[in-house]
């Protein structure tokens, strides 16, 4: 019984394929419309994937604890006398200060990042050069080290302090989206570019996930007080950065699927037309099928299979064609809808990560899209007579 | 058919293995030498810090400015893949009496 059912059901995907082949041209234009209604949800989602990756990462290896001023409502810059304080904290395993800043490089907004000699360090395997080591040695990114062609040993100085001349100790390799527009320099050089003496941007401690909450009452214990330095401070912790990271990218994944819902409601009218439906010529098929001892649900069954079939086509040329794009053409013309301020050719390069989840959800949608343009209509049909479809 | 469906399951079984590889210890890398640098959808810290990563600056100082409490002009927030709101709650000097 089971083998016939299983039988049964092979050669109504047979009967599915030969259909499809038969009107070729009709089903190279629904897999085409389909494919081409998929492809920008592909790539948003893939991008998005893809900046995700490197976003939890960021926030995975950074600190447990960023410490900053409140300074008018923002954060201000914290002075680095309270380091020792704070690294003698019960609980806190490591404290450091960095400088966070931006400036022009030319015509280009930079980060520019001030951190310790000890941090400077661990970068060695990414770095073509050497690392910082005098004073205004810098690393600068791999984008703006191509853009302006910065050699190793280079001189410069920027706009917002022309006092300052750094010189290029090397190139640091470009692993992730925010690490292309960067100047990276000892923490003393930043504060002297930033013009600041004694202060850094953030004082990040680490400790473990186990005493996070102890660090975290010691904290909440030195802003209670009143009137000390440290009553006035801006603390961000890693859970609540990992909670807005979800929510941040959550919220654009959701307008990015709404979008697509949108437009592919608008699509269903021309799936109607493309897939077929009031052609007299499908009628009498049925009518025959149905003639031929065809049940309803055999006839729904085709129609579905019919629709998996394109839908599978239209879901793999979606993603091939979005890793063509993306990863071969790096998101010419289309990244900068996805990925701010990258223009139509980007200088970054645009990550983007596809998972099978993903090619599932949109195989879900293309079925979604497919079915409502022809399973209801054909489903309204299949229940007339022979005699009457063949009219 | 068949091909373009094993192509794309094998294309993306590529790109999960090379996220997972060397690639994910570069970012480690840089990562940990940085401190945590970046979050958003946004190679800079072009119009404001919060969508280039809201750990250096947690407060959207956009929406103030240049039509105060109008919409953002930021153009991260007309499109990208991400969108960080400004937290109140972050700020822990501020209790509630």
């Amino acid at each position: 019984m089971e083998h016939s059912q299983a039988l049964k059901h092979r050669n109504l995907l047979l009967a599915a394929l030969a259909d499809l082949l038969r009107r070729r041209a009709r089903s190279v234009v629904v897999t085409l419309c389909l494919t081409a209604i998929l492809s920008p949800i592909v790539i948003a989602l893939a991008i998005s994937e893809g900046l995700r990756f490197q976003a939890e990462i960021a926030v995975r290896e950074g600190a447990d604890l960023y410490i900053s001023t409140d300074q008018y409502g923002g954060n201000g810059a914290i002075s680095i006398a309270f380091l020792e304080e704070l690294s003698t904290m019960q609980g806190v395993s490591r404290a450091r200060a960095r400088v966070v800043g931006r400036t022009y490089f030319a015509n280009r907004v930079v980060a520019v990042v001030g951190v310790d000699r000890q941090s400077l360090l661990v970068l060695k395997p990414l770095v073509q050069g050497t690392l910082p080591d005098a004073p205004g040695e810098v690393l600068v990114g791999q984008g703006i080290a191509e853009e302006f062609a910065v050699k190793p040993g280079m001189p410069f100085t920027l706009a917002s302090n022309n006092r300052k001349v750094f010189k290029s100790a090397g190139t640091v390799s470009s692993t992730c989206l925010w690490g292309s527009d960067v100047l990276i320099m000892q923490f003393e050089d930043a504060n002297e570019f930033f013009r600041i003496v004694g202060d850094a941007s953030q004082l990040l401690l680490y400790t473990s996930p186990q005493k996070i909450p102890l660090v975290k009452k010691s904290l909440f214990h030195l802003t209670s007080q009143g009137g000390t330095p440290l009553s006035s401070i801006q603390i961000q912790d890693r859970t609540r950065i990992q909670e807005r990271l979800v929510c941040g990218y959550g919220y654009m994944d959701g307008i990015f699927v709404v979008l697509f819902v949108i437009s592919a409601a608008l699509a269903v009218s021309a799936f109607l037309v493309t897939s077929g439906f009031g052609l007299k010529e499908l009628d009498k098929e049925m009518g025959v099928l149905k003639a031929v001892g065809w049940r309803t649900w055999e006839i729904l069954e085709k129609v579905v299979l019919e629709n998996l079939l394109i839908s599978l086509t239209a879901v793999s040329l979606s993603i091939l064609l979005s890793m063509v794009w993306v990863k071969g053409l790096n998101g010419i013309l289309i990244a900068q809808f996805y990925v701010a301020e990258v223009g139509l050719i980007p200088h970054v390069e645009i990550p983007s990560r596809y998972l099978p989840s993903h090619a599932f959800f949109y195989l879900v949608l293309a079925l979604g899209v497919t079915l409502t343009g022809s399973l209801f209509s054909t489903w309204k049909k299949a229940r007339f007579t022979p005699g009457e479809l063949m009219r | 058919m068949i091909l373009l469906v094993v192509i794309s399951a094998a294309a993306i079984a590529v790109d999960m293995q090379t996220w997972r590889g060397r690639r994910a210890e570069d970012i480690k890398i840089f990562q940990r030498a940085t401190g945590g640098l970046g979050m958003g959808a946004i190679a800079t810290p072009m119009w404001q810090f919060i969508n280039y990563d809201a750990r250096i600056f947690s407060v959207d100082d956009s929406i103030t400015w240049p039509i105060p409490g109008g919409y953002s002009y930021g153009p991260d927030r007309t499109g990208t893949v991400s969108y960080f709101e400004e937290v109140p709650e972050d700020q822990w000097n501020i209790r509630k009496p």
